[in-house]
């Protein structure tokens, strides 16, 4: 069982969630970084080394160019102070480092240099001689041209490889993001549906019970949640419910307390007259008749005072079992008072009011009374008076009643004397 | 004309008149701190344009083509035009000072200028001096003489520029030495015959070569190839104030950005036979 518990509460569940998450994201974020580094890395690469190296390699393109220019100035120009300086360009070019540092060009250029000087000191001695040198110094003006354009090549080569592996790298680093980018998000609509399945649902599942939740209806039915603090709701709201049932229960016991008699459980005077008010204005709405009652048990203060309160208790409980038996669906009854009961009779007027009454006398008149020790007392007799409802409303109708009880006690009781009817039967 | 009165709507309410609305003098409030915001936006373009800060560089004036004087005195050369353009990367008003290759070490030192516009060739003693910028172009020393004769030779008088890494090596290996001043010296003193042979940066030679008194000579251009030379000897830099660091910085990243964009070929092109980075 605690394991059990332990292995749903949700501290545990959603931090193991959030470890992963935490792992994956620092994870995707790390890789992300290094991709990132590596774009940073390769367009440094570039520029500190790749962009230099092509120019440097255009700058000796341009430079074999130059000494090829000026070998031609050498052996096309008659002009000793124009060859002279074309010589002294073409030495230090074919001696600088950046022709010394490639290996092609270096030897090249060391080898016109060498032609070049040989044929200066010729064309010093002899002008004309220039006719003769241009053939030898054809072949390397045209290698010193094609060392220039292999190295201008290479410059493009290198270039477009740069820019290439430069590519490359944003491209994967591109592709990295976005397949980060859909695990994340996976992630995050996976976590989504754990709250919704195991904590959103079950949350709204208690929302609708607690709308619902009243003493009349049945226990929320809460689908099992792996999630030990739903279950712990879930549990709080079955107690509420059971809470609820209990002090309804109460208080229709203490309602009831209220409104009945604790001797005879009849509805009280109180109670009555509140719900003889009510119907009164149903009926009368209704257009029906209504009579009112009054009963009173004949020599009841001869059986307290000759077989004690008791047996005076139980005559008053046989006699109210007996008229809330007698009572037809709708009519009201309660004990009045002492031994007085009251009576609500629908749909009767006067005349069938007092026909009821007087079987209902008769009746009560048949009833044998059997006490608690067994001794059985004689039939009790009920002294009735009757009214109709009239406009005055219920109180008056019920003093009008009592009075025609008056009259039948007087008369000698044991009858129904009804409000405008004298005499009984 | 009226003269100007402060309008007293921003002072007073109106005492007659048209009724303000509530919001109006908060509106007109809202447009006062705006074109205040702009006027003080224009004040600070102004100021900052009008106190760009000043570089100081130190140049050497007759020394063609890195540095030298044109036809109407006006500075020309490599140098020149990279220290201007290094001015314009850093946004900053160049002011250039004269100086010379024997003193231009001290000048530094003494904070005459904060930067030597002046083709240092890079060596561990200078180095221990001042700061070197990112080189600027590779150079070599150049031996012009007449051929057959070397600079070890006991007879042979070498002519150097004072200052120079070659002054120096030709002292510590004990030549007959000859000194000038400055490079257009160093013409004189082959062609009156005071030196046999000149050993100088090859840019000097190449500049001294063009000169009529020395095309007459009948010189030879041979590179002098010395292990003391080889150490670092072939890079040539800008030289700065001890202890500028940050200008360093600054000025180096400048210097490889027209590197890197062409600009210092475009110079070199203008002043040098051939690419000399």
């Amino acid at each position: 069982m605690g394991r059990r518990q332990k292995r749903g509460q949700s501290i545990w569940f959603f931090s193991l969630l959030a470890l992963v998450f935490a792992l994956l994201f620092g994870s995707v974020l790390l890789l992300i970084d290094f991709k990132q580094r590596e774009v940073i890395e390769a367009t440094r690469r570039m520029r500190e080394e790749g962009v230099p190296r092509i120019v440097g390699l255009q700058r000796l393109g341009r430079n074999l160019e130059q000494l090829r220019h000026e070998g031609d100035q050498l052996l096309y120009d008659s002009n000793a102070g124009h060859r002279q300086e074309a010589l002294v360009i073409a030495t230090l070019l074919a001696n600088h480092p950046s022709l010394q540092e490639d290996p092609r060009a270096a030897g090249l250029g060391e080898k016109a240099v060498a032609f070049l000087t040989q044929a200066e000191s010729v064309l010093l001695r002899d002008p004309s001689a220039a006719e003769a040198l241009r053939p030898q110094w054809a072949p390397l003006a045209q290698q010193l041209s094609l060392v220039a354009d292999e190295v201008m090549t290479e410059a493009a080569h290198l270039m477009s490889q740069d820019l290439r592996e430069l590519s490359d790298q944003a491209g994967h680093a591109r592709y990295q993001l976005l397949a980060s980018f859909v695990l994340v998000g996976g992630f995050i609509l996976l976590l989504l549906y754990s709250l919704h399945a195991l904590v959103f649902k079950p949350l709204l599942g208690i929302h609708r019970g607690l709308l619902g939740l009243n003493a009349r209806s049945v226990a929320p039915e809460a689908a099992h949640s792996g999630i030990r603090e739903i279950r712990s709701v879930q549990n709080a709201m079955g107690s509420l419910h059971r809470a609820l049932m209990e002090n309804e229960n109460v208080r229709a016991q203490l309602e009831f307390q209220a409104n009945h008699d604790t001797l005879t459980g009849l509805p009280n005077r109180r109670h009555f007259l509140a719900q003889a008010a009510d119907e009164c204005r149903r009926q009368a709405a209704a257009g029906q008749p209504v009579c009112v009652g009054m009963a009173d048990l004949d020599f009841f203060k001869r059986i307290n005072d000759s077989h004690g309160h008791a047996a005076g208790d139980a005559v008053l409980c046989h006699c109210a079992l007996f008229l809330r038996a007698a009572l037809r669906p709708g009519d009201l009854l309660c004990r009045y008072g002492g031994e007085e009961f009251a009576f609500l009779i629908i749909g009767l007027d006067l005349a069938s009011g007092q026909q009821w009454f007087d079987q209902l006398r008769q009746q009560m008149s048949g009833q044998v009374v059997e006490l608690p020790g067994g001794l059985q007392l004689e039939p009790q007799t009920l002294s009735i008076g009757v009214a109709a409802l009239g406009a005055a409303g219920l109180e008056e109708a019920l003093r009008e009643a009592d009075k025609a009880l008056y009259l039948a006690k007087g008369a000698g009781r044991n009858r129904v004397v009804c409000q405008r009817l004298e005499g009984g039967s | 004309m009226q003269p100007w009165r402060p309008d007293p709507g921003l002072s007073s309410p109106p005492s007659g008149g048209a009724t303000r609305r509530p919001g109006s003098r908060l509106r007109r409030w809202g447009r006062g701190a705006r074109r205040g915001l702009c006027l003080l936006g224009l004040w600070s373009a102004c100021t900052a344009w009008a106190e760009a800060p000043v570089l100081t560089l130190g140049v050497v004036e007759d020394s063609a083509p890195m540095s030298y004087r044109g036809p109407a005195g006006e500075l020309l050369g490599f140098n020149i035009d990279v220290a201007r353009a290094l001015c314009r990367e850093l946004a900053r008003e160049c002011e250039f000072r004269p100086t010379r290759f024997d003193t231009v070490l001290e000048d530094l030192r003494q904070a005459k200028f904060e930067v030597a516009a002046v083709s240092l060739v890079i060596t561990p003693e200078r180095g221990r001096q001042i700061l070197f910028s990112r080189p600027i172009y590779r150079s070599m020393t150049v031996w012009l003489s007449a051929a057959g004769r070397l600079p070890q030779q006991p007879q042979v008088r070498v002519a150097v520029v004072g200052g120079t890494v070659q002054a120096a090596l030709a002292r510590r290996r004990g030549w007959h030495v000859v000194e000038a001043t400055t490079n257009g010296g160093l013409a004189s003193l082959l062609s009156s015959g005071q030196a046999d042979g000149m050993l100088a940066p090859m840019l000097t030679v190449f500049s001294q070569m063009k000169k009529p008194e020395l095309q007459t000579l009948g010189l030879s251009v041979q590179p002098y190839d010395d292990p003391e030379l080889r150490k670092g000897a072939q890079s040539a830099a800008f030289g700065i104030a001890p202890g500028r660091h940050e200008l360093k910085s600054v000025i180096d990243a400048a210097l490889e950005r027209l590197d890197r964009d062409g600009e210092l070929d475009k110079i070199s092109s203008r002043y040098l036979p051939f690419k000399v980075n």
